[in-house]
């Protein structure tokens, strides 16, 4: 497991320079990235449910890159997607394509439905993490205004 | 005020984002603030995934409209952070138009790693993903055979000027049947699964699925489904490359163990 983790950085790392993240965010992206899988790993150890795993390690990845994203003042893009690396369903759709080939269409089924879980719980992640930052963008320049006006 | 020169720069500055994969609503709101920053009497941008129209009004002019077509998209996340960078700059006036349109150009075509370092991540990506998805030593050396083939056909492709899709076709075929070759000249069974998720996983559509979810969330539905049709046909040039690969294995004779 501890293997695996190291996997995620270096990675995550790689990948992030791949997409050309500057330099001083690498080490941010890539411990936002690995620890997403740990949490991922963890889920699913405990649960065993890889939809579920991928929903909170995505929700977690979304909440750490929404915060440095606020805190280093760069686009949250940069800290997210490098982040989600690890999640990203490529396991599902390689089944899929597999046991289409084997002719095992109830396992094809089972993995198309996971896969696209699994991008669903990227995407609600996203949602949901966002339209709270959003809420607090919106309070804190009502504050800011209502602080000029006096 | 001379606003032909203030709306092509925040123009420029909107093409550089969309060029680099950033969200449509992110374009839209960069050129928006900078055209506001110098208060003309009103300045709209529309942004979709593959155009930008731009128009600024005065009461005294006639007014200006700037239309571009965006033809290809890569992503380079660092062009994104300067340009977003610059226009908060120049909003916070601490920019004149000049300086900005020169940084915008020079940011346009700024690169921070070598080709050669990017290269090495490709196939440092494929082995240590294997790493990450569990894989053992000899399945890691397996994958750095793929990776290498695969950063090969990356950097052939994009100097034939492959279309992206034709080109993940071709690589995650040649990558399947690379890793079953590969594979059997090894005396030890490997994790054939492993390998080829781990080596496709640069072509897969995450920055698309992602762009996608924020414009649909921004309420830009045009933009947010075309991006989702994007990262379908990403996703579905991978399966068939994957798919005609192992079916070649399969003809061959030689057999495909998960």
């Amino acid at each position: 497991m501890i293997l695996q983790i190291i996997g995620a950085f270096v990675s995550v790392l790689c990948f992030s320079i791949i997409l050309e993240v500057p330099r001083k965010y690498l080490l941010y992206t890539s411990a936002t990235g690995s620890l997403g899988w740990l949490i991922y790993l963890v889920v699913l150890r405990v649960e065993n449910s890889t939809i579920m795993g991928s929903l909170i390690s995505a929700i977690v990845v979304a909440l750490l890159s929404n915060i440095l994203a606020r805190s280093r003042k760069a686009p949250v893009t940069t800290f997210f997607v490098p982040g989600i690396l690890p999640i990203v369903p490529g396991v599902g759709m390689f089944r899929v394509v597999y046991y289409m080939l084997e002719k095992d269409f109830e396992a094809v089924k089972s993995y198309l439905f996971e896969t696209f879980m699994i991008a669903g719980a990227i995407a609600l992640a996203i949602f949901l993490i966002d339209s709270i930052f959003l809420l607090f963008l919106r309070f804190d320049r009502r504050r800011a205004k209502a602080g000029k006006g006096k | 005020m001379d606003y032909q020169s203030l709306t092509d720069t925040a123009v420029l500055a909107g093409e550089i984002m969309l060029k680099n994969n950033a969200e449509t609503y992110r374009c839209e709101e960069t050129i928006t603030h900078m055209l506001e920053a110098q208060k003309p009497g009103r300045a709209e941008a529309v942004v979709l995934t593959t155009s930008i129209v731009v128009t600024a009004s005065d009461r005294d002019m006639h007014p200006i409209t700037v239309v571009r077509r965006i033809k290809n998209r890569d992503t380079n996340l660092n062009r994104i952070c300067r340009v977003n960078e610059i226009s908060r700059r120049f909003c916070a006036g601490a920019l004149t138009l000049n300086e900005t349109r020169e940084e915008l150009m020079s940011v346009s075509r700024e690169r921070i790693y070598r080709p050669y370092l990017v290269n090495l991540c490709l196939v440092m990506v494929s082995i240590f993903y294997t790493m990450l998805l569990g894989g053992n030593a000899i399945d890691c050396l397996n994958a750095a055979v793929c990776g290498v083939l695969m950063a090969a056909m990356t950097y052939g492709g994009s100097r034939i000027g492959l279309r992206p899709f034709i080109r993940d076709f071709c690589i995650c075929a040649a990558i399947a049947v690379c890793a079953c070759a590969v594979g059997r000249f090894l005396p030890v069974p490997v994790h054939l699964d492993l390998i080829i998720i781990a080596t496709m996983m640069p072509m897969m559509p995450g920055v698309a699925v992602t762009n996608a979810a924020r414009d649909t969330l921004q309420g830009d539905y045009m933009s947010g489904g075309a991006r989702m049709l994007e990262a379908f046909v990403k996703a579905l040039a991978i399966a068939l490359g994957v798919g005609l690969g192992l079916g070649i294995c399969g003809l061959f004779g030689w057999e495909v163990l998960l």
